[in-house]
């Protein structure tokens, strides 16, 4: 019964980084209709941003989550404005998009294991070996923080879509481009901006990540399936349904362990999702995934 | 004394494909430089690898990053057969290249109902949980450890014919699916699979022909994989960087077209050779930045640069669609024009 | 007299919505059939399991006599019943030729040449021929929807279901399509099933019309007559007006 608070409780808390992960890659193919397979690379960057702020100036990693957000924030609209907005929009562009953006995660990669070896790394603070006692469980105080930001930042993310302009401009255009063009919404700026957060989310979830697991450049690739799971689980555009998605992907996970040795439990997301994809497109919310 | 052949096959590209094996066959005799026939040996099986892909990336327009669970399953098939029934090289490859057929018509024939990118993301699903569950299976791949198959003196330098002959059948069959009445089904189920079946192209069966050939052109792959190395792991037969290679040759060398893949493989092998040599860890990155270029400007990749400064459209390199060559009906119609535009 | 199409008794459900209730419907041989309705009637639904795309939840289809309930869409189209798209889906990638000669290929039963020229002879039908190596995206919205019809008589089909083919087009264009519709029954011999909003060309062409509302049929006949039911006319415009 302990066991089982306590993976409860594990899942709950890795929910919480998958939501923030997932959302990135929703929220840029809801409004572009692109899916970005840079994803991974951009958490991977994430977590190396996090690492190397922290190894080599000492910066505590939960204080480099703005600048990282932020310059992440930039490195996506510098890709959309130069690489993705050349392609052509819709179906024609899908596949395209597609390898462009692997094109891209490939660099990433490369750039990463020229900078930082190929060698697993792990972000280390001195607090991560402290844990705190919940009930009966005992869980790591870094877990805590993490879901802590996670969850902040997806009440921020639902603040922003509802109650600003720019979020609800986004929400207008993931719903109908060319109308927003005609009330005056600067689609092209939208797209721009969407594509940036949707970046910067993903290397806040890779930085979050890299204080749990260990990572090295070829990271990203389960991460990005996940997200993808999550993603069509939960439909695109409700935080709720994104959460509830992510924690049905942590339960799997988690409780996985009980049955299977914990080497497969990575093929678990993978079949999951294959199986997701193939029978229930309309994900939980009945928002139709397939083209 | 006349042949009867297929209408469709035109005479000039079967006599040049004739005339390069010839002269590739009898090349060893003239030259003693070990490295560059196994590079040789190499390259054909990277080309039937690209080309196996391409029919199912390039001709259905289903990119797949997930091609080395295929890969993996018949190489490991063949090397089993091989050393646990003492199975002969060529049938074990057969079986390899079955096994993975029949695998990839077990995924592919539910997951290719999804379209464009999301069958994609499901086939790196596909394929990492094949790497995982391949790797845990001890008794079928021996683990992390791998499989090695008994040194035969001679083998790999014989292997380059095989390999031969198998990328040779690769592009007859590239061409034969393209410019054959099949070509127009594969090409209405890409542009458009439900109208496709509204006017009688048998989409689901096509898919599935596809998918087969495919697959099991990868296991055999795979198999002259083992066969030519004698030592194979899961960890690289399987590994998404394999996957990943053939997407680059195909979109690199010319997605969708009979002959491009091919052309990626061979620049692919080569550069790879060179890199190792010089920037092992540049090559990677590279090939993403030719990927961005080529989907920036050249969708059609290198074969697409090669149409333009050639200034011609021929008709059999173009993905506007095949010319269903043939003689024309008495008194009918002429055959349609020669040139295109390109697409 | 043989219909060469018929439907006894389809239904269908999606969930928990009937589409269709018990719909009962014969195209005869050389004619017109027209199959209207007020918006959400289930012309669609009836349209979509005649020619294969969806099966129908009960409910049994013939072609000349030959059962084909629940057959898959390329199946019904090799036999010889064949549709059109009410939003035109010509295959983007394939020039005009290509678009008719796998029709042809797969389904009118011709060897290669003979496909070939059936593809040739439908295109010069619709006034196409002259364009037969271009792509579709050089084409209006009439064109398309001539090769549309073009791409759907290459399958050299019994019956031909016509999914709305004249609106959208403008007044002068769709002439010229009630025209190529008449030519297509008196010329080609094929009978034809259409559903049609544009009340005006489902009177000047069909001998016979039948009305679906809410999923049920509420009228069949001479469409004079139809016109005139008044439970038609309390379908589209609503009771006060019957």
């Amino acid at each position: 019964m302990e066991r089982f608070a306590d993976l409860l409780i594990a899942a709950v808390l890795l929910a919480g980084l998958y939501s923030t992960m997932a959302y990135g890659l929703g929220l840029i193919y809801g409004v572009l209709r692109i899916v970005n397979l840079n994803h991974g690379g951009m958490i991977m960057a994430g977590a190396y941003a996090g690492w190397y702020l922290h190894h080599a100036l000492g910066v505590d990693p939960y204080v480099s989550l703005l600048p990282v957000a932020a310059v992440s924030f930039g490195v996506g609209i510098l890709v959309y404005r130069l690489l993705v907005r050349r392609l052509p929009r819709g179906a024609a562009g899908g596949v395209q998009s597609l390898l462009l953006l692997f094109g891209v995660w490939l660099m990433v990669r490369n750039a990463a294991y020229l900078m930082f070896t190929g060698n697993d790394q792990t972000l280390r603070t001195s607090y991560a070996t402290r844990a705190l006692s919940v009930g009966s469980a005992l869980i790591s105080v870094n877990r805590i923080a993490v879901f802590g930001v996670a969850v902040a930042i997806l009440i921020a993310l639902h603040l922003l879509l509802t109650r600003t302009y720019v979020g609800k401009a986004i929400r207008a255009v993931a719903q109908n481009a060319d109308s927003c063009t005609l009330v005056g919404i600067p689609v092209e700026r939208i797209y721009a901006l969407t594509f940036g957060l949707g970046t910067a989310l993903a290397a806040v979830a890779g930085l979050l990540g890299a204080s749990l697991f260990p990572f090295n450049p070829s990271f990203g690739a389960s991460e990005l399936l996940k997200s993808f799971v999550v993603v069509v689980l939960g439909g695109l555009g409700s935080v709720a349904g994104t959460a509830v998605a992510a924690l049905i992907l942590a339960l799997v996970e988690v409780f996985a362990i009980l049955v299977i040795p914990a080497y497969l439990t990575a093929a678990v997301g993978f079949v999951l999702l294959v199986l997701v994809l193939v029978v229930r497109p309309g994900g939980l919310f009945g928002q139709r995934v397939l083209g | 004394m006349k042949l009867r052949v297929a209408p469709w096959i035109r005479p000039r590209p079967a006599i040049g494909l004739l005339i390069a094996c010839a002269l590739l066959a009898v090349g060893p005799l003239f030259h003693d430089d070990v490295y560059v026939h196994n590079l040789l040996t190499l390259t054909f099986v990277g080309i039937a690898a690209a080309l196996a892909w391409n029919w199912l990336g390039g001709y259905l327009g289903q990119v797949s990053f997930g091609h080395a669970a295929m890969f993996g399953i018949g190489g490991f098939i063949a090397a089993r057969v091989q050393l646990s029934l003492g199975m002969p090289m060529l049938i074990s490859w057969a079986v390899g290249g079955l096994v993975a057929g029949i695998f990839a018509l077990i995924w592919g024939h539910p997951t290719l109902r999804l379209r464009g990118p999301y069958f994609s993301i499901a086939t790196i699903g596909v394929g990492e949980a094949t790497r995982l569950v391949c790797t845990y299976w001890d008794s079928f791949t021996g683990g992390s450890s791998g499989l090695s198959l008994p040194m035969q003196s001679n083998l790999k330098y014989t292997l380059y014919w095989y390999g031969l002959v198998l990328a040779a059948l690769a592009l007859c069959a590239s061409y034969a699916l393209r410019r054959s009445p099949v070509g127009l089904s594969l090409l209405a189920i890409k542009s458009d699979v439900d109208a496709a079946s509204d006017v009688g192209v048998s989409s689901t069966r096509l898919q599935d022909l596809v998918l087969f050939l495919s697959g099991s052109t990868m296991g055999v792959c795979g198999g002259f994989y083992a066969s030519y190395f004698s030592y194979i792991e899961p960890g690289d037969m399987f590994g998404f960087d394999r996957s990943i290679s053939w997407v680059l040759m195909g979109v690199i060398g010319g997605i969708g077209t009979i002959a491009g893949p091919a052309l990626g493989a061979v620049i692919f092998v080569l550069l790879r050779q060179y890199l190792i040599a010089s920037y092992p860890q540049l090559y990677l990155g590279l090939y993403g930045l030719l990927l961005v270029m080529v989907i920036l400007f050249e969708p059609l990749g290198l074969t697409g640069l090669f149409l333009r400064v050639v200034h011609r459209a021929r008709p059999d390199l173009a993905v506007g669609g095949p010319v269903i060559e043939g003689p024309a009906p008495a008194g009918g119609p002429p055959p349609p024009a020669e040139t295109r535009e390109l697409k | 007299m043989t219909s060469v199409l018929r439907a006894e008794g389809l239904s269908k459900r999606f969930g928990g919505l009937k589409a269709n209730d018990d719909v009962s419907l014969a195209l005869e041989k050389g004619r017109i059939l027209g199959l209207i309705g007020p918006n959400g009637a289930g012309k669609s639904t009836c349209f979509a399991m005649l020619a294969g795309s969806i099966p129908p939840t009960s409910g049994r289809i013939f072609v000349e006599e030959r059962e084909v309930t629940g057959l898959p869409a390329f199946r019904v189209a090799r036999i010889g019943v064949v549709r059109t798209h009410q939003i035109v889906r010509p295959f983007l990638n394939l020039t005009l030729f290509e678009n008719c000669t796998v029709a042809a290929v797969q389904c009118s039963g011709r060897d290669h040449a003979g496909s070939r020229a059936l593809a040739r002879e439908m295109l010069q039908f619709v006034g196409l021929d002259g364009r037969r190596d271009e792509y579709p995206s050089r084409l209006t919205l009439a064109g398309r929807k001539k090769l549309e019809m073009a791409r759907a008589l290459s399958c050299a089909p019994k019956a031909l279901l016509l999914d709305e083919v004249i609106a959208g087009v403008n007044p002068v264009e769709s002439r010229d399509v009630v025209t190529l519709i008449r030519r297509i029954r008196d010329e080609r011999g094929v009978s034809i099933l259409m559903t049609e909003h544009v009340m005006a060309a489902v009177m000047s062409l069909c001998e016979h019309v039948v009305v679906l509302d809410a999923g049920k049929l509420i009228a069949s006949g001479a469409p004079k007559e139809v016109v005139q039911d008044p439970a038609v006319i309390e379908a589209y415009l609503g009771k006060k007006h019957a």
